[in-house]
């Protein structure tokens, strides 16, 4: 049976999407371990490692510096979070993240076989929907995450990972009911998210006796 | 109204307003008004590239180049003048 090492990196919230309660979620009886499990007993099992950072530039000062677990050996997935950017309050620029994600991604994909997703953030605020009403921002929220989201696409386009559209799937839920709080997401929409990071995994063939689909990226293809 | 324009406002409507354009106007604010997302961002790529023939860097994929459909517009016509 296929072992697939899965390395969440990230805040809790990374953790409340994908883990169930069993693996240190605060929300689904069910994350992506036992859901695979479910559905692909007997040909593939997932071990969780989550490992807590806050955000692109601390992930990568940790793989740098060799105190990430990911210094040490290769995952075959790692899953990291836009919304982690937003961790430390307001979180560096958009360039910023971008160009430090990129190096951590080609850290990652140095390991043959190592596959990258990120996850975007929902640009849903709902304090800002209220206050804008009030008084013009000349950069709400909203707007902010929209470009953190935009600079894990343009990655996705040249670096060939794969983005969850977190905020496109909690739109098609309904965020009023899904996002009680900036960044904040309901546990059905946890749900949807972690089944989706399951379906991302079954069109890779993470699950199937075959090669994994690469990762190619522009300058790779 | 140019060519581009109309294109670009068609496509908008079509895709992204279920064909109910009534309230957009060339400087409507489409991410701002959550008409496009960032993943819409994305497919307006795709229709570029197919419409026009213009395969846009990803530098370019930034909010300010969709933020209406007059910057879309702009973009375009800057690449064909680039070309």
């Amino acid at each position: 049976m296929e072992s697939i090492k899965l390395f969440l990196t990230g805040t809790d919230r990374l953790r409340d999407m994908l883990c169930s309660t069993a693996d240190g979620g605060r929300k689904l009886s069910r994350g992506v371990r036992e859901l695979v499990a479910e559905q692909y007993a007997g040909k593939a099992e997932v071990d969780v490692v989550f490992e807590p950072s806050v955000g692109a530039a601390s992930l990568r000062q940790a793989i740098e510096d060799g105190s990430s677990q990911l210094s040490e050996s290769a995952a075959n997935l790692v899953v990291t979070s836009v919304d982690a950017e937003f961790a430390a309050g307001d979180g560096a620029s958009a360039d910023a993240y971008e160009s430090d994600m990129l190096a951590v991604i080609r850290s990652i994909k140095a390991n043959p076989g190592s596959h990258v997703i990120v996850l975007l953030a929902s640009t849903i605020d709902p304090e800002t929907i209220v206050s804008n009403y009030q008084r013009e921002e000349s950069d709400p929220t909203s707007l902010r995450v929209h470009r953190y989201d935009l600079a894990a696409m343009r990655l996705s386009f040249e670096e060939g990972i794969s983005v969850l559209d977190v905020d496109r799937i909690i739109a098609e839920m309904g965020a009023a009911d899904h996002v009680p709080a900036f960044l904040e997401y309901s546990e059905g929409a946890c749900q949807a998210i972690a089944n989706e990071l399951v379906r991302i995994m079954d069109d890779y063939a993470f699950f199937d006796d075959r090669p994994l689909l690469p990762q190619v990226g522009r300058e790779d293809a | 109204m140019s060519d581009i324009k109309q294109a670009v406002r068609e496509q908008v409507i079509s895709e992204f307003m279920d064909g109910q354009g009534d309230k957009l106007t060339d400087e409507t604010r489409l991410v701002e008004e959550e008409i496009i997302d960032s993943l819409g961002i994305f497919l307006m790529l795709g229709f570029i590239k197919e419409r026009f023939g213009i395969e846009v860097d990803p530098e370019d994929v930034t909010l300010d180049n969709f933020a209406s459909v007059n910057t879309i517009v702009d973009l375009i016509n800057g690449k064909r003048d680039a070309a």
